[in-house]
């Protein structure tokens, strides 16, 4: 009987033009769609406004400073704070540098001139790049005159180069040594897409012959066994192309352990195969999957934690987000895959794929065995 | 216009007869709306959880954990007798940064060697790798300059000369339209448009489709006409939902904001309109509710991405920017924010007002495919 309902099962999902576009189709636009954004992994000179109310030697250097960095990029010299500004309103540029009168004057008093830095805080990451910038070309200002007072009090330049500053702290990135966007986002947003189309797939594939009438268990057990064999077998495949080639493709490290991957994939895979066999059981009509589905894609994607800290969710959220496979994959993929975490780790997330496995099993053959559904 | 009328009254008991429908037109997505705010609702990435090893054990090194303690966006929750079990817990992210004091700290702080403070943040959480970044950078410059100031006021004992010193330029950093850095108010927004013009696009075609369906055998009277009623009411509908979360973002939750009417309502019209004539549109390419559906769903889900706010639109590569194009979110959220942060009046919204017009390209392609539709039938 088993048998038969597979088979059954995967003539099914071949012969359907509209679960094939989905599965197929739909992984591989999106393998290609959504990595487009951050192809170029780092907003990079932004270009700036300067308002140099000083006009020196000592001002011109600080602009050069600024230009010289990777961040930023001076394209305007402009003589009021009014003009930088409408400047900024309409996005011409994405920060301004104002240099105050008698700059240069007083560095060499050492009083410590203020030097104006700002930027649009609508856009965060063109905001944090410009006044990282424009804040290490100031540094780098700084670091000149205090190189040089050292100097002028008889501290050899060596020294001065090493010691102008007491004490400092080596602050270095791990995991996404590049900080760029694409090692960031790709590696957590495919295991979600992984997710979303299948169910969808499993959402449109209906559950039409699933919720009939009233199964014996038995039956209603192997009916389910079958549709969860198909969509397994299907997606463990697809998810080494996206696991594979795909990330391969886009340069994201791969530092898991075969074995551990494996174990998380199974996991993984099977906690979404049973939840979209329930969520197709739950839908009266196929056309309603794609909108219930997408319209969750983003709480999904913001409490699974790559973005927000999970420690800032409150307790609901953290909840209802335990019920999404999403949540404890990606966690567990990211740290397996990028972070070199060993299984012990990551044992918590997976048994909480199989406790949803479990869970979404058991709802689905209740609802399957049930006489008078009402749904 | 009494057709119009009719339709648009069967279209509202239509909806209340469907519940699934329904929730998708009024409760879902206040309810997600609600949720995505909730995420949020920290504002900032505050108390991020980081780990400590101190070799050195003296005033200065506990000093320095203090401060580190003290920085609103860390908080020291662990400590670690070696570096490698530190390690080991980066990369279970139990702490998202490491900190490694090193031994003889305070001894070549004394001697004026400039000792070096080890840093690990895991940078795989980008936003929440810059955020630890960016306050270790403060607590280093508080540091030195505290270190600093204490040795210079031994030779002149004048505070502000004293620090002048060890800071020989200052910056002061303003950050315009957005002060507080609320993630809330920077992500909020985006997100909320992103998902709504994936249910109108979804409404649009599910709605379509049923209408569709019950006429597709009377001929006489035109399909398309009779559509304009129940897709007048979800304008409606949608325009009213997406102004009363703004009301409720901006005036009950009291964010800042320079929000005019007359900039804002034409905004938001434009934008259902502009997403209805998308949802025809997928409806119309294969005149089948699934296959629309998925297609509308594969082309509105990644949305988010591409409008801009997280990764700037203005670095994405070509193809990116053309697609974002497509989009009537990626317009409207230009303009939107044109009108929160700039004080913009209406003359602001003109530009992606027309941009969000052009996608009345789309109404001769609708019309003739359902010509073209009826004529087959026949």
């Amino acid at each position: 009987m088993f048998f038969e309902y597979l088979k059954s099962e995967f003539l099914n999902i071949f012969k359907d033009k509209a679960v094939l576009t989905t599965v197929i189709g739909g992984l591989l636009f999106y393998a290609v769609l959504y990595p487009q954004p951050y192809l170029n992994q780092l907003p990079l000179k932004q270009s700036i406004v300067v308002v140099d109310h000083d006009n020196t030697p000592a001002s011109r250097r600080l602009i050069r400073y600024a230009n010289a960095t990777p961040q930023v990029q001076v394209t305007g010299l402009v003589g009021s704070i009014s003009e930088a500004r409408s400047l900024l309103l309409n996005q011409e540029v994405r920060g301004m540098l104002i240099v105050p009168q008698h700059f240069e004057r007083d560095l060499i008093l050492s009083r410590s001139p203020v030097i104006g830095l700002a930027g649009d805080a609508n856009f965060f990451l063109i905001y944090g790049t410009v006044i990282e910038g424009l804040a290490g070309a100031v540094m780098s200002t700084g670091a000149t005159a205090r190189v040089r007072e050292l100097m002028m009090s008889g501290v050899p330049l060596s020294l001065a180069v090493k010691d102008w500053s007491p004490l400092n702290i080596n602050v270095r990135p791990l995991f996404n040594v590049g900080m760029g966007y694409l090692g960031y986002v790709i590696p957590a947003i495919f295991i979600l897409i992984l997710q979303q189309t299948l169910l969808l797939a499993s959402g449109l594939i209906g559950a039409e012959r699933l919720k009939k009438h009233g199964f014996s268990l038995v039956h209603a057990g192997s009916l389910f066994g079958a549709r969860f064999a198909a969509m397994f077998i299907i997606y463990v495949l697809l998810t080494q192309l996206y696991m594979g080639a795909c990330f391969e493709y886009y340069g994201i490290s791969r530092n898991a352990n075969i074995v551990d991957l494996w174990k998380m994939i199974i996991a993984f895979i099977s906690a979404s195969v049973t939840l979209g066999i329930l969520i197709g059981l739950l839908l009266p009509r196929r056309e309603l999957a794609a909108p219930m589905i997408m319209i969750c894609s983003l709480p999904m994607a913001f409490t699974a934690g790559f973005i927000w800290p999970r420690e800032l969710l409150p307790e609901p959220v953290l909840w209802i987000s335990q019920f999404f496979p999403s949540t404890s994959a990606i966690q567990g993929f990211l740290k397996l895959n990028q972070m070199g975490a060993e299984f012990h780790q990551v044992l918590d997330h997976w048994w909480i794929l199989w406790g949803l496995s479990a869970f979404f099993t058991l709802l689905s053959l209740l609802l399957m065995t049930r006489s008078n559904r009402s749904i | 216009m009494s057709l119009f009328l009719v339709d648009f009254k069967a279209e509202i008991l239509a909806v209340r007869k469907d519940r699934w429908l329904f929730a998708l037109v009024f409760w879902l997505p206040a309810i997600i709306s609600l949720f995505m705010l909730l995420i949020f609702s920290a504002g900032q990435p505050l108390n991020l959880p980081v780990g400590v090893v101190d070799l050195d054990q003296s005033t200065l090194s506990r000093k320095t954990v203090r401060y580190l303690d003290a920085s609103p966006v860390l908080s020291i929750t662990r400590r670690y007798s070696s570096v490698a079990e530190g390690k080991a817990d980066l990369g279970d992210a139990d702490i998202y940064a490491l900190v490694v004091i090193p031994a003889n700290l305070s001894r070549d702080a004394m001697r004026g060697e400039a000792p070096s403070i080890s840093a690990f943040f895991n940078a795989q959480y980008l936003l929440i790798g810059k955020a630890i970044r960016s306050s270790l950078i403060v607590i280093e410059k508080t540091l030195a300059v505290e270190l600093d100031a204490g040795k210079t006021l031994v030779n002149t004992p004048v505070i502000k000369a004293a620090l002048a010193t060890a800071l020989p330029v200052r910056s002061q950093i303003s950050a315009l339209y957005n002060q507080n850095m609320n993630y809330a108010t920077f992500l909020v927004p985006a997100l909320l448009i992103a998902l709504f013009q994936l249910v109108i696009i979804c409404v649009t075609i599910l709605s379509i489709g049923k209408k569709t369906k019950q006429n597709e055998s009377p001929v006489g009277t035109n399909l398309v006409t009779r559509l304009a009623g129940p897709l007048f009411l979800y304008t409606c509908v949608f325009t009213i939902h997406i102004l009363a979360s703004i009301a409720f973002l901006y005036g009950l939750l009291d964010w800042p904001h320079q929000i005019s009417l007359s900039g804002l309502v034409p905004l938001v019209i434009l934008f259902v309109i502009a997403c209805q004539l998308l949802g025809a549109f997928f409806f119309v390419l294969t005149f089948d509710l699934v296959k629309s559906l998925s297609l509308a769903g594969a082309f509105a889900a990644p949305a988010f991405a591409f409008l801009g706010v997280t990764f700037p639109a203005s670095d994405m590569t070509v193809f990116a920017q053309v697609w974002r194009n497509l989009m009537p979110a990626a317009h409207y959220m230009n303009g939107f924010l044109n009108q929160v942060s700039y004080a913009a009046g209406f003359a602001h919204s003109l530009k992606p007002g027309l941009l969000m017009i052009a996608f009345a390209v789309l109404i001769p392609v609708i019309i003739y495919r359902f010509k073209d539709r009826q004529e087959e039938a026949l």
